[in-house]
C-alpha cells in the first residue's frame, strides 16, 4: 500500500491546496442550512393559511365553498414535504426503484434556478384558491367580513409563494452561470406579476371597503416586500462572501507564514531574526550556516530519501554545508552504483557510511579523498563494497578508536547486517575505510561524468 | 613514515555483542530471535544493538524479505539459522511507493508459525495518517497492539517487555497479542464507535463496510470535495445518472448526517484515535470539557478527518483486509 502523497498538488507540505473548493462547499452547507429552515417555517404557515381559508369557508358559507381551497390545501401540504427534505430522502430510500425516479424528478434541491414541479402545482393552488375568493368564483362574497379574511389568507399564501420565489436561495448560489442570465433577472418582476394577478382576482371578492382594501394593499405589500427581500438575500450571500474570502485569506496568510516558520524551517525561522544579532561578521556567519542548513536539510527531506540512496547524491548533499567543501571534494565519488537499484537498507547504510566518513576527512581538511561504491554478484544477489580513501596526514590505529566513537557506530550497523569493516592505513597519512554487506539486489553500476556541476546552495 | 597495518574492526563489534549477551543472561535476561521489520538499517545508530542489545536481531526490510523469510529463504543479511522468532518489531512506514508495516502485520498474522507472534509497531509518531493505521494494526492484532516510538526513551519499555516474553516463552505460558506493554508505550486498541442510535461497531467496519461509503473516501483522498464525493457514491451505488448532478446537496447533507457524528466526536477527542483506548462516542465526546471550546460545522470536521485519513481508507489494503478480519467474525457459530 502507498500512502505517501504526492507532492505535485500541493504548494507545501502536508497543506492540501484544493481545499478552497470545500471552503466553498461548507458556504453552500451553511446558507441551505439557513434558508431550509425559512422555507420549511414558510411551507407551514401556507399549511395552515389554507386550512385557515377551509375552516373559515366552511364555518361562514353555507354549501360546499369550502371545497374550494382544498387544491391549495393539497398543494402547500406537498410543499411542506418539499421542505422536509430529511422526510423525503428517507421516503426515497424505501421506494421502489421506478417510484423512486419519480420521486427524484418531483423533490429536487439543486443549487441553480431549476424547474421545481411541486412549486408549480403550488402556484395552481394558489391560482385557484385567488379564483374561489374572488374572480370568477366570489365563494365568500355571501359574508363580506369572510371575503376580507379570505382575502387576507390569499395574500398571506400569495406573499409567502412569492417570497419563496423571488427570495429563493438557488438565485445566489448559481455561482457558476449554469442557469440562463434570464432567469437571474427576472425575479424581480415575479412580485409585481405576483401583485397584479392578486389584485385582478381578488378585486372582485367583495364590493365591501375592507376586503377591495385588502385586494390592493395587500399585493402592494407583497410587491415591496419581494424586492426587500431579494436585496436581504443578496446581502447575506454578500456576507457570507466576505467571511469566506476572509478565512480564504487568512488561512492562506497562514500557510505563507507556516511555509517559512520554525515548524517547517527552522533555518528561515533563524534568519528572520537576525538583527537581533549586533556583531556583524557572527550575524554573517549565522546567516551562512542557515544557508547550508537549510540546503542539505531540503537536499535531505524536500527530495524525499529515495533522491539519496548512492555515495554521490550523499556526498553531494553533504557538501552544500560549506562551499569551501564542496569545491575541494565534489568530485570525490570515482565509481558509485545506479541509486534506484539499491534498497532501502543498502541506501541506509550508504548514507550514513558516507556521511560520516566523508564529514570526519573534511573536518581534517584531507588534501584528498576518494569514494568508491561498487557491487560483486553473489548467488543470493551481491556484496556491496564502500571504499573511503582520506589522505588526511593523520593515522588510524586499532587502539586510538574508542567505543563510544562514531566509526565504532558505524561498525556495529554494519555488522549487524553481516558486513564487515576493515581499515587499511598506508601509514603515509592516508587511510582506506573498506565496508562490505551482502545485498539481495543486483545494482548497476553508475557511469560517472568527468565533471559534474555541483548544486548552488539555494537562497 | 610508518609501518603500514590493516585491521578488522567488526571482531570488535562481535565481541561486544558476545559480551552484552552474556551479560544479559547474567541479569537474568534470555536471547531470544526477534524479527525487526524496517527500511532502514538498525536505525538512530543503533536503537536495537543499545537496548535490545542480548537479544538476536533478524532484519527484514519489505514486506517481500518478510514473505522470503517465512516462505524458509536464506537471506544474506541474517545470522546463520536456526531462527526461532519470539518478537516482531514492526516499523510501520517501510519506504514510500513500498507496501506498509501493516502489511508486513498481515503477512505474519496469515503465516502459521507467526500467527501468534507478539508484535510491537515502531513508529517515529502517530501524528498523521499513521495513527489508524496503528488502529487498523491493533484491530489486526485482535484488539490491541504496543507502539514504541523510535527514541532512547521507549528503548528501556521494548526491553521490559522482550524480557517479559522470553520468560513467559520459557515457562510454556502463552503471551496474549493485546497484553499491555509496561509504560511509556503506547497500548493502542481498536477503536469502537459508539454512535447514538445503533449497537457499537468497530470504527473502521463503520467506515468502510458498504461500497459506497468505500467510493466516498476513494473520492475523498482524490478530489477532497465533500460534495462530489458523496454524489459520486451515491451515483456509483444508487440509481442517480450523471443528468441528477443538480442533487448533489441532498446526498452531501446525507452522508454529513451518516460520517458527520464521528468526525465531530473524533475532532472533540483532540483528534487521536490511538490516545481514545478504544472508545469513540459523541455523548462521551460532549461531555469532554473542551467541548465547550469547540466550534466548527460537522461539514468542516467532516472534511478535516477526510483530508487525514482518506489516503488510508481509500487504500485498496485496507478494506480488503477489513473484508476478511469480518468474515471470520461473521462465520462463527453464535452463542
Amino acid at each position: 500500500m502507498y500512502l505517501a502523497e504526492s507532492r505535485l498538488g500541493r504548494h507545501s507540505r502536508k497543506m492540501p491546496t484544493s481545499d478552497w473548493e470545500s471552503v466553498r462547499q461548507l458556504r453552500g452547507d451553511a446558507l441551505w442550512k439557513d434558508a431550509d429552515q425559512v422555507l420549511l417555517t414558510r411551507a407551514m404557515l401556507r399549511c395552515g393559511l389554507a386550512a385557515g381559508w377551509v375552516t373559515l369557508a366552511a364555518l361562514t358559507i353555507s354549501g360546499g365553498a369550502w371545497i374550494g381551497g382544498l387544491p391549495m390545501l393539497l398543494a402547500s401540504s406537498l410543499s411542506l414535504l418539499h421542505a422536509s427534505h430529511t422526510v423525503v430522502l428517507r421516503l426515497e430510500g424505501r421506494l421502489p426503484r421506478p417510484l423512486r425516479r419519480l420521486f427524484e424528478r418531483l423533490f429536487v434541491y439543486p443549487d441553480q434556478p431549476h424547474v421545481n414541479w411541486i412549486g408549480i402545482a403550488e402556484l395552481l393552488g394558489l391560482v385557484s384558491l385567488g379564483m374561489a375568493t374572488g374572480w370568477p368564483l366570489r365563494l365568500l362574497a355571501d359574508d363580506p367580513a369572510a371575503a376580507a379574511v379570505g382575502s387576507v389568507i390569499t395574500v398571506g399564501i400569495l406573499g409567502s409563494v412569492v417570497a419563496n420565489t423571488a427570495g429563493h436561495l438557488v438565485w445566489e448560489l448559481d455561482q457558476d452561470d449554469t442557469a440562463p442570465k434570464w432567469m437571474r433577472n427576472v425575479r424581480m418582476f415575479i412580485g409585481p406579476f405576483g401583485a397584479a394577478v392578486g389584485l385582478a382576482l381578488l378585486w372582485w371578492a367583495s364590493p365591501a371597503t375592507p376586503a377591495r382594501f385588502v385586494a390592493v394593499a395587500g399585493p402592494l405589500l407583497v410587491m415591496v416586500g419581494s424586492w426587500r427581500l431579494i436585496a436581504q438575500v443578496k446581502a447575506q450571500v454578500k456576507d457570507m462572501d466576505a467571511m469566506r474570502e476572509q478565512t480564504i485569506d487568512l488561512t492562506r496568510r497562514q500557510d505563507s507564514d507556516l511555509v517559512h516558520s520554525a515548524l517547517k524551517n527552522q533555518a528561515r525561522a533563524i534568519m528572520n531574526d537576525l538583527v537581533l544579532i549586533p556583531d556583524a561578521s557572527l550575524r554573517d556567519g549565522v546567516k551562512r550556516l542557515c544557508y547550508n542548513i537549510d540546503a542539505f536539510r531540503g537536499s535531505l527531506l524536500d527530495g524525499g530519501p529515495s533522491n539519496i540512496s548512492n555515495a554521490d547524491q550523499v556526498l553531494q548533499a553533504l557538501l552544500h554545508f560549506n562551499t569551501e567543501w564542496a569545491a575541494r571534494y565534489g568530485a570525490s565519488v570515482t565509481h558509485d552504483l545506479e541509486a534506484a537499484d539499491l534498497s532501502h537498507r543498502d541506501a541506509g547504510i550508504i548514507f550514513m557510511a558516507v556521511s560520516d566518513l566523508v564529514t570526519n576527512a573534511a573536518q581534517r581538511s584531507a588534501e584528498h579523498l576518494e569514494v568508491a561504491l561498487t557491487s560483486a554478484p553473489a548467488d543470493y544477489g551481491s556484496v556491496l563494497n564502500l571504499t573511503v580513501l582520506c589522505r588526511c596526514g593523520g593515522r588510524v590505529e586499532p587502539g586510538d578508536i574508542p567505543a563510544d566513537s562514531s566509526l565504532m557506530e558505524l561498525t556495529r550497523l554494519v555488522y549487524g547486517e553481516r558486513g564487515t569493516l576493515r581499515i587499511h592505513d598506508a601509514g603515509d597519512g592516508s587511510h582506506v575505510f573498506d565496508l562490505a554487506w551482502p545485498s539481495t539486489r543486483r545494482p548497476r553500476a553508475r557511469v560517472i561524468a568527468a565533471t559534474e556541476p555541483l548544486e548552488t546552495a539555494h537562497v | 613514515m610508518s609501518k603500514p597495518i590493516s585491521f578488522d574492526m567488526t571482531p570488535r563489534a562481535a565481541a561486544e555483542e558476545d559480551d552484552a549477551r552474556r551479560a544479559a543472561l547474567l541479569s537474568g535476561d534470555l536471547g531470544i530471535d526477534i524479527i525487526v521489520v524496517d527500511d532502514q538499517p538498525d536505525h538512530d545508530w543503533g536503537w536495537f544493538s543499545k537496548h535490545l542489545s542480548g537479544h538476536r536481531r533478524l532484519s527484514l526490510e519489505s514486506v517481500h524479505e518478510v514473505e522470503r523469510f517465512l516462505a524458509g529463504d536464506r537471506l544474506p543479511n541474517l545470522p546463520d539459522p536456526p531462527y526461532e522468532a519470539e518478537l516482531a518489531i514492526v516499523d510501520l512506514s517501510l519506504g514510500s511507493g513500498q507496501p506498509d508495516g501493516l502489511q508486513a502485520l498481515d503477512t505474519l498474522r496469515q503465516h502459521r508459525d507467526t500467527r501468534d507472534l507478539p508484535a510491537i509497531l515502531n513508529t517515529n509518531g502517530l501524528g498523521d495518517y499513521r495513527d489508524m493505521l496503528a488502529v487498523l494494526a491493533a484491530q489486526l492484532n485482535g484488539g490491541a497492539i504496543p507502539v514504541a516510538q523510535k527514541s532512547g526513551s521507549d528503548g528501556p519499555a521494548v526491553r521490559e517487555h522482550a524480557r517479559h516474553i522470553a520468560h513467559a516463552r520459557q515457562a510454556d505460558l502463552p503471551w496474549p497479542l493485546t497484553k499491555a506493554a509496561p509504560k511509556p508505550l503506547l497500548h493502542v486498541q481498536e477503536v469502537i464507535w459508539h454512535g447514538d442510535k445503533s449497537r457499537p461497531v468497530s470504527l473502521l467496519d463503520y467506515l468502510l463496510d458498504l461500497p459506497w461509503k468505500r467510493t466516498y473516501w476513494k473520492e475523498m483522498a482524490r478530489h477532497k470535495s465533500h460534495a462530489d464525493a458523496a454524489f459520486e457514491a451515491r451515483k456509483r451505488h444508487g440509481s442517480l445518472t450523471d443528468q441528477d448532478d443538480g442533487r448533489k446537496q441532498d446526498y452531501s447533507r446525507a452522508v454529513t448526517k451518516q460520517f458527520g457524528p464521528v468526525a465531530v466526536a473524533w475532532a472533540l477527542a483532540g483528534e487521536c484515535l490511538h490516545e481514545l483506548g478504544g472508545r469513540l462516542s459523541i455523548i462521551d465526546a460532549q461531555l469532554d470539557p473542551r467541548y465547550k471550546e469547540f466550534s466548527s460545522s460537522t461539514g468542516a470536521q467532516l472534511v478535516a478527518f477526510a483530508t487525514k485519513y482518506g489516503p488510508v481508507l481509500s487504500s485498496q489494503f485496507v478494506p480488503a483486509l477489513l473484508d476478511r478480519l469480518r468474515r471470520p467474525a461473521r462465520d462463527e457459530p453464535g452463542t
